[in-house]
Formats: structure tokens, sequence, C-alpha cells
């Protein structure tokens, strides 16, 4: 029996494997294939840097460098506005705690395209208009309800006695923070990390909107391909496009995959 | 006084420094103009490379940077719209199509042309001239044409129904009607079990300039006016029959250069933009013939993109000399060669060359049928959308979901109405 189950696990594992990779490893070939036997074969036999390179000229390395600063920007602004929300929201318990987590996620209700020409408007009169920090801002606004919760459920993880017996040892309430609750919530706050960079650097709305010269990989890459009259890109610059958008994304991912696994197995999450 | 002469000494060198600085910092430099260039055309990757290395022409010609930005309309309008109205404009001038440019034109976002006075050396062909004026004002410069042709696939003539001859899909005779093309359809389906035709019915496809610019003026003379007539209900029986034959993929189909090279349809009609690349990738295997003729003629829409300057825009005679470099007419060639939209200005036409020469040789032929009714996107603004919907909308219940015509026509003929009622303009 344990056999049995453990090459049926096996087979469910190889096709769940096969559901995410298949498609990426087919995307990562098609970005490079040659237009021509691209159309011909299902597995393309010929290969160019055409494709990615096309992006490449139009800009596509100073656009990821972009993305790359506007997503650590991002990260910046949403933690420090957001990790002390959901400390408290996680740590403390006062009237109305529930409604507030509630209206937190309400920020998402409202579409940013409803919002567009106001914001331009806003932007250029502050002087935010086409920059870094004038995207990283909405960015950190979109990012900001789930940074509040995700550190709220990893602030209600850590035991509180921990906390007490530092205060009880003499530490004041800002290094029992830095020294005992910080370190223990590093694996969930990676993630909350992640899961903002990952936010930031697929965001197109905001970063095509409100910059023009200064634009991130998707507003690149995405605008071009897909929006507009860029319906018109034909397959194989498709494929580059999302390949040059996934590489950063999935490196990124590889290395805080080791912070996410240790969260899911070491700690509760309530 | 040693001391003194060291301090005197000192207080020269910090003055020599300082002035030094001010100098360096506040020299006059050569006054360099960057024009910011918003485009909803020429997005795609390809298209974009190549304008670039084009605007670098004009860059070391002039001495003006221009940094090219392509834009989704919805994009464009915010950006504009922003920049105008808060007084402080860095969008030096707008690519867009005629009907994008008439919302700026009646909201008073662009600057009139006409104090620039002409351009010499070429003759813009007077429909397109006259396109060009909106709301009493010159609110752009001709830029760019193009319209929407059917490709065939070289072995879908192998199938010809009986009475249809490649010279006449080709030239474009009167036997090219939307029956033969039905009837061809048919042909393949019962030789081959092949659902042949393809049409852009997509999210991002162009299916409703199908409906209103092709099937309706070819079928009604109009493209709105006759939305719900007998004629009308004719139109929607036929495209049902024609569903039959169509690839039933076409839904997702946004350009239909892919499904053309894949080979999963062998006819498609689609913007020329949008099946170039099919004729670049393989030209010996695709023919460019003009879109049938229906029982009141051959319609087909002449799209036209102009280049405009919004109001208030800084360095606005840069702006123009691009305007005046964009529009040369071996400029103009060029740009057809590479991007397949065609010149406005006829000393450009016979500079043509390359494959995209088999691309004008397909439009050149739907445009010289005697039968041709070639009509416009309607300057709807932001309406824009709404019109198409209400095409989409009837292409869905009818053929998609087969509800009743009558019925559909009669609903959405009141949408249609109140859009041109609430513009004030009469339907086309």
């Amino acid at each position: 029996m344990p056999v049995r189950r453990s090459i049926l696990l096996s087979i469910v594992g190889a096709l769940l494997s096969a559901w995410i990779l298949v498609p990426l490893a087919y995307t990562m070939l098609a970005a490079f294939a040659d237009p021509e036997d691209y159309y011909r074969h299902v597995i393309p036999t010929k290969y160019t840097l055409e494709n990615v390179n096309v992006f490449l000229e139009l800009g596509a390395l100073d656009a990821m460098a972009r993305s790359v600063l506007v997503a650590f920007l991002t990260i910046a602004i949403s933690f420090a506005v957001g990790v002390p929300a959901g400390y408290a929201v996680g740590r403390w318990v006062f009237r109305g705690k529930d409604s507030y987590r509630l209206a937190v996620l309400s920020m998402r209700m409202f579409p940013v395209m409803v919002m567009a020409i106001p914001l331009a408007s806003l932007y250029i009169r502050l002087g935010l208009y086409d920059s870094l920090l004038g995207v990283a801002l909405v960015h950190a606004a979109l990012a900001l309800p789930f940074v509040v919760l995700i550190t709220s459920s990893i602030f209600v993880s850590i035991p509180r006695d921990l906390e007490e017996a530092g205060l009880v040892f003499g530490l004041s309430r800002v290094q029992v923070f830095t020294k005992i609750t910080a370190p223990l919530a590093l694996p969930g706050l990676s993630a909350a990390a992640m899961f903002t960079f990952v936010t930031s650097w697929n965001e197109v709305f905001a970063s095509t909107i409100l910059t023009l010269k200064e634009r991130t990989l998707p507003a690149l890459t995405v605008a071009t391909t897909i929006l507009s009259t860029g319906a018109a890109a034909p397959d194989p610059y498709r494929f580059a496009a999302a390949t040059l958008l996934a590489l950063p994304a999935f490196i990124v991912m590889l290395y805080m995959r080791k912070y996410l696994t240790v969260m899911w197995g070491g700690a509760r999450v309530s | 006084m040693p001391q003194k002469k060291v301090l005197v000494a000192a207080v020269v060198a910090l003055v020599v420094l300082v002035a030094l600085a001010a100098y360096v910092l506040y020299r006059p430099k050569p006054k360099s103009v960057t024009l910011t260039f918003v485009s909803t055309q020429l997005s795609p990757p390809t298209e974009q490379a190549f304008m670039r290395s084009l605007l670098s022409r004009f860059g070391n010609e002039t001495g003006i940077k221009v940094d090219f930005v392509p834009l989704g309309y919805t994009d464009m309008v915010a950006k504009v719209e922003a920049e105008v109205n808060s007084g402080k404009v860095s969008t030096n001038i707008i690519g867009g199509l005629s009907s994008e440019v008439d919302y700026f034109a009646s909201k008073g976002l662009v600057e009139d042309l006409s104090k620039f006075g002409s351009l010499p050396g070429r003759t813009f062909y007077p429909a397109l001239e006259q396109a060009s004026k909106m709301y009493g004002i010159k609110a752009m410069v001709p830029w760019m044409t193009a319209t929407f042709v059917i490709v065939v696939n070289n072995k879908a003539f192998d199938y010809l129904p009986p009475g249809l001859t490649k010279d006449d899909v080709i030239k474009g005779t009167d036997k090219w009607t939307y029956d033969a093309l039905l009837a061809w359809a048919k042909n393949i389906y019962e030789k081959t079990g092949k659902q042949a035709v393809g049409l852009p019915a997509g999210g991002g496809g162009l299916l409703h300039r199908f409906l209103h610019g092709y099937l309706y003026p070819s079928y009604t003379g109009y493209q709105a006016k006759a939305f719900n007539s007998p004629e009308a209900v004719e139109l929607w029986k036929y495209l049902r029959e024609l569903w039959k034959y169509t690839n039933p993929a076409s839904t997702t189909y946004d350009a239909m250069a892919d499904p053309l090279l894949k080979g999963d349809v062998w006819i498609a009609w689609d913007h020329v933009a949008r099946v170039k690349a099919a004729i670049t990738t393989s030209p010996d295997q695709f023919t460019v013939c003009p879109v049938p003729r229906g029982p009141k003629g051959r319609g087909y829409i002449v799209v036209l993109a102009g280049l405009a300057i919004p109001k208030g825009a800084p360095d606005q005679d840069s702006a123009w000399k691009l305007v005046e470099f964009l529009t040369r007419p071996e400029v103009q060639a060029k740009v057809a060669e590479n991007v397949g939209f065609f010149p406005t200005v006829k000393e450009a036409s016979p500079a043509i060359t390359g494959p995209i020469k088999k691309l004008a040789d397909g439009v050149s032929a739907q445009m010289a049928a005697p039968d041709s009714i070639a009509v416009m996107i309607p300057p709807l603004g932001a309406k824009a959308g709404s019109f198409n919907s209400v095409y989409r909308d009837a292409f869905t219940r009818i053929v998609l979901k087969g509800e009743d015509i009558q019925a559909v026509l009669a609903d959405d003929a009141g949408k249609l109405d109140s859009i041109f009622k609430e513009l004030k303009i009469p339907p086309p």
C-alpha cells in the first residue's frame, strides 16, 4: 500500500510540476524561436536572439533597472507604513479592529483606471509625474493592504511571552521589537516583501499612466505587445516579452524560497 | 605684514575659485531640444524599433532628439487631458487616429496648426486634408493611412467555387462578392473539413470595424444609419451562415497574422498592420486581395492617422520640424515599406518597394474598384468605445448566441441613436 501511495503521489507531483513548468519552458523556448520556424514546428528547431534583441533595443535593460528600483522603493514605503500598522493590528485588541482590517482591504475596491486623470493631474502639480518615486507611491498604496494583513498574522504567531520576558530583563519597547520580535518575524516579513515585490513588478497601469520616459519593464513590454495596437505583435515577440518579465521575478523568488519555506513550515499563522 | 598678504591671496583665490565654479555651472550651454512624441500607432516592438531609427535620423539632421512613447488610447487621453488642464505640458507631439484627434479637438486640447503655414513639396490627398480640419481648426496633419484587406493562403485557391476565378478575387471583380466568399468557405469545408475563414473577434481584435465599416456599407450603404433595416437583417443572416465555416477560435484572435502563419485559417480579414507579419515572414505563401462586395457596393474603411500638437506644448517649432520630416515623400515611402502604413502624400506612392508592395497593390485594387464605398471611422471621441460595443454586442447575441435578429437590432439601434443624439452629429 505505501509503495502504491508513494507512486501515486509521485505521479501527482510530476503532473503538478509539468502544469507549471511546461508553459514556462515553452515560453522561454519560443522567445528565442526563429519566427518562420516557429509557425512550422510545435517545438522550434531554429533559434535567434532577434526577438529579445528588439526589446533590448527599445530599452528593456534600463526599464528592468527601473522596475527593480521601483520594487525596492515600494517595499521600503509599504513596510515603513504597513509593518507598524500590522504590528498594532496583530498585537493589540482595540475597538473597531475588525472594521479596520476590512477598511484596509477596501483600498483595493477602486480600480486604478477610474483615478487615472485626477491622479495624473495631481502628480503633475506635485512634480511627481514621470518619476520612479511617483510610481512607487502608487504601487505601495496597492500593496499596503496585503502588507498590513500579512504582517499582522505574522506578529500574532510570535509568542507574547518572549516580548514580556525581554521587558522584564530591562529592554525598552523598541529593543524588544528589534532584538526579539523582528528576528522571529523575519521569514514572514520576507514573504510579505516578496509579495510586494511581485505586486510592484507586475503592475502595468500606473507606470503607463504616470510616466512617459521613466517606464518600468511591464509598461514597456506589456503595453507594447498586448495593449493598444500592440495586439498586432506576433507570438515570438510576446513570448520574448513574457520571458524578459518572468526571468527576474523568477530569480527573486528562487532566492526568497528558503524564507517562505521557513514561514510555512515553522511558524504558526492564525 | 606677511599674514595680511596671505589673507589677501586666500581671498583672491577663493573669489577666483567661486567665479570658476559659477562659470562651469552656469556657462551658456548649447540649447538642446528633446521632443516627447506620444502615439497610439506603431506600438508593436518592430514598428517601435523602426520609428526609433527613423527619429534618430531626424535627430542627426536637426539636432532635435525625439522620445517616441507608444500608448493605448485611454492612456493617451488621460495623459494629454491631465497635462493641458494642469498647464504643464510635457507632450510635444501626438500621433493618433483622426477619430482620436477629433476628441482632443472637441475639447480644445490641441493647437490650430494653420499658424505654421503649409508644407511645400508634398501634395496631401484632398479627402485626407479635409478630414484633418475639425471644429474650425486644422487639428492635425495627415500622417499615415491604413485599411483592412483579405489575406488568402494560396492553398485556398485550389478550392474556389464554380464561377469564381483567382483573378476575380485578386482584382476584385463583380464576381468577388460576400456570397462568393461564403460559397468558397463552404467548398473548402466540404472538401477538407476545415473552417478556413478567420475573423479577429478576440477581445483586442477589430471585428467591430468589419461590421460597421465593411458589412454594413456593403449591405445597407451606410455604417450606422440603416442599422435596423431589412438589408441589415439580410446582412446578419449572411454572417450567421459564414460563421459556420469560420474557425471557432476566431473569438480568441486579436490579430490574424499568427493564425494565418500557423495555417489555422486560410482566408482572413484584418487591418494591414495586423496581417503584415504574415506577408513579410512568408511572402510566397499568401496573396493580399481586396474585400468582397455586397448588394450596395464594396464598403471599406480608410484609416487615417494624424500628427497634432497639444495646446500650450513647449518647443512647437521643433515639433513642426518633426511634422515636416514625417510627411516627406521619401520618409513616407520608408514607413510604408517597414511598417505597412501607407502615405498621405501623392509623391510617396511610386517610391514604395519590397514585400510590402504586394500589400500596397492589394490596397490599391480595393481603392480603385469602381463600386467602392470608402468610409472613415466616425469621430466619436469618448463615445467610440460605446459605438464599437453596439456592433460587438449584436454579433455576440445574433451570431454566437443565436438570438432573434430583429429583436437584437431593435434593441441596439436605440443605443446607437442615443450615441449620435448625445454627440449631436448625424449617423453616418
